[in-house]
């Protein structure tokens, strides 16, 4: 019974150090890695928001929406773009059914519905095929002032072998459709809910709330 | 000299990839680039010299009843506090690593050293034990991770290396197939110079 | 609906061992005939069904409300092995007989990283206890499917003229690669 009780106590022990340590370890690298997450989500914004100029953080101004759901079921972030106080741009995250899973990105729109960029943040693609819609040359830059107006459809077409003459075209990669078309399905979801949102946001923004 | 060996049989004879066939998990998972190779070995190398010193210092004190649950939570430790600096200071090869990086903790490396060795021997041959096993790791990944980058993106360490002379990529290195063949084929590679066989 | 494409996406498209290099250990130890696939796999299907759920219980009931998230590592493999020791005494006790013949897997199933690596991939995609327990049964049968059709494989290949260097575990591999482009061949089957 005493070697029972012997083995419970040392175990017990070593749990309790290791839960301290790790508390420790955990209280000196939070702070670290929020900043880091701010830092990425900074750097989506901006490759996001490249088709305006901003003269603000847009990862430090941003106002959640919590009627605008995402596909996980979270509230929907929106990160300002502003110039001189005033908001120009808005960047926000959506997704879409590519080729081997949802294909997040972080898309930038201008207060006209005009998009100023995206950056792709998450995908199960097949590297040299899929994947190249990471690339800006060969994929994103495109999307800079692309818009719907004027589209049959009222929304973004994905076109193959043959140039995207019309702002509501967009290029597919060499070789892989499916996964410009989770691009632009993850854009034009985004797109409409921006419709919907648009007045919220803006209400929200010039009101200051965070 | 004593030391030296300890630490030398982790890098060839015993090496735990291609010899002991250990920790193939994150060996075929991550080696689609070199430097993430040299990522998850130096993340391995940090866990195993932790946890075998920890492990050969609580020797004497801990019940043999119970050592095998201490040993997993002395090495989960090390498992998380890794995991929580490179979230904080190596942010991209963090996310590229991914649920690897916990999986550390139950990479039979480090377990079978912690068992088949620091329980059992001095805190200096465990520190060593640990090197030779960590670099012998970080070795055959890099070397692993280095020829499917060089074969399927045709860059060594993110620097060009056959893509100016119009090399067509050969994809599906990077892909899970290449990982297997090639880790297969490094293998028998290894079975050939070491003149033995499994 | 979701929980098929749960299914189909472990089983196949995204199958454990052959896309996700989970679990190699146990596949290239464990394969080297259909019997001893068969009961591994039996004993894996089981384990991770409940590993599944316990985990994903204790992730959402304990860490997330006490902010304790970093402790996920720890509490996770605690749990696995407590899990798996749970599994051995009531086997002994209830089904002696089985015990016998599955009981050796499961000492191995502790270190397999299949395990842990489900429980963490839940939280990755915050699932829910439903899907937790489709995605763990899924991951157990994929796993199970993989092991099975290369103990097959690995039987004919006794008959075989293999180069030395090359037997046991180089030509397995070789083999798992050859199966993974093979499976290769599911994605698209379901949007995941």
């Amino acid at each position: 019974m005493r070697s029972t009780v012997m083995l419970v106590v040392v175990l017990t022990l070593v749990c309790l150090i290791s839960a301290l340590a790790l508390a420790l370890v955990n209280g000196v690298t939070q702070d670290r890695i929020a900043e880091q997450k701010r830092l990425a989500e900074l750097r989506a914004v901006s490759e996001a928001l490249r088709g305006i100029v901003c003269d603000n953080d847009p990862s430090r101004d941003a106002i959640a929406i919590p009627e605008w759901k995402g596909k996980d079921g979270t509230s929907k972030r929106v990160c300002l773009g502003r110039k001189e106080g005033k908001v120009i741009g808005v960047a926000f995250t959506s997704a879409g059914e590519g080729y081997g899973g949802y294909i997040t990105i972080m898309m930038g729109v201008d207060l006209t519905g005009k998009l100023t960029g995206i950056e792709i943040l998450e995908h199960l693609e097949t590297p040299g095929l899929g994947a190249n819609i990471e690339s800006a040359e060969l994929f994103r830059d495109q999307f800079k002032g692309k818009y719907r107006e004027g589209s049959p459809t009222g929304k973004l077409k994905v076109v193959k072998g043959e140039e995207a003459d019309d702002n509501w075209e967009i290029e597919a990669l060499t070789g892989a459709t499916v996964s410009p078309t989770g691009v632009v399905q993850a854009i034009n979801d985004g797109l409409k809910d921006f419709d919907t949102y648009k007045n919220e946001i803006l209400a929200k923004a010039e009101g200051g709330t965070q | 000299m004593s030391l030296w060996k300890e630490f030398n049989k982790g890098i060839i004879k015993e090496n735990p990839v291609l010899r002991l066939v250990l920790g193939m998990c994150p060996t075929l998972a991550v080696t689609t680039r070199a430097i993430n190779g040299v990522a998850m070995g130096c993340a391995v190398i940090f866990v195993l010299l932790g946890s075998n010193i920890v492990i050969s210092l609580i020797r004497k004190v801990i019940p043999t009843k119970v050592r095998i649950p201490v040993f997993i939570v002395v090495i989960a430790s090390f498992v998380t506090t890794v995991d929580l600096l490179m979230a904080g200071f190596f942010f991209e090869l963090h996310k590229v690593l991914g649920i690897f990086i916990p999986l550390i903790v139950v990479n039979c490396i480090i377990l079978g050293r912690a068992e088949a060795f620091a329980s059992k021997h001095s805190i200096l041959d465990s520190v060593f034990d640990a090197l030779g096993m960590g670099i012998g790791f970080t070795l055959a990944l890099t070397v692993l991770g280095s020829v499917r980058e060089i074969l399927g993106n045709g860059t060594i360490f993110g620097f060009d290396l056959l893509m100016s002379v119009g090399y067509q990529k050969f994809i599906i290195m990077l892909l899970p197939p290449g990982g297997f063949i090639a880790l297969g084929l490094m293998m028998g590679l290894m079975n050939k110079l070491t003149k033995e066989t499994s | 609906m979701e929980l098929f494409t749960i299914f189909i996406g472990a089983v196949l498209v995204n199958n454990f061992v052959l896309a996700r290099f989970l679990g190699i250990c146990p596949f290239l130890g464990q394969s080297r005939n259909v019997g001893m696939a068969v009961g591994m796999g039996m004993s894996v299907i089981f384990v991770m069904t409940l590993a599944s759920v316990a985990t994903n219980l204790v992730y959402g009931f304990i860490l997330v409300p006490l902010e304790l998230e970093y402790l996920v590592t720890v509490s996770f493999i605690l749990v696995i092995a407590a899990l798996v020791q749970l599994v051995d005494i009531v086997l002994q006790k209830v089904l002696p007989a089985l015990h016998r013949t599955m009981g050796i897997y499961l000492v191995l199933i502790t270190t397999n990283c299949a395990i842990l690596g489900l429980a963490l991939l839940n939280v990755v995609k915050n699932y829910n206890l439903i899907e937790s327990l489709v995605f763990g049964l899924s991951a157990g049968i994929g796993f199970t499917l993989a092991l099975v059709i290369m103990a097959g494989i690995r039987e004919r290949l006794e008959l075989a003229d293999i180069p030395k260097p090359l037997r046991g575990f180089p030509i397995t591999l070789i083999l798992a690669g050859l199966l993974s482009i093979a499976f290769m061949g599911f994605s698209g089957l379901v949007k995941l």
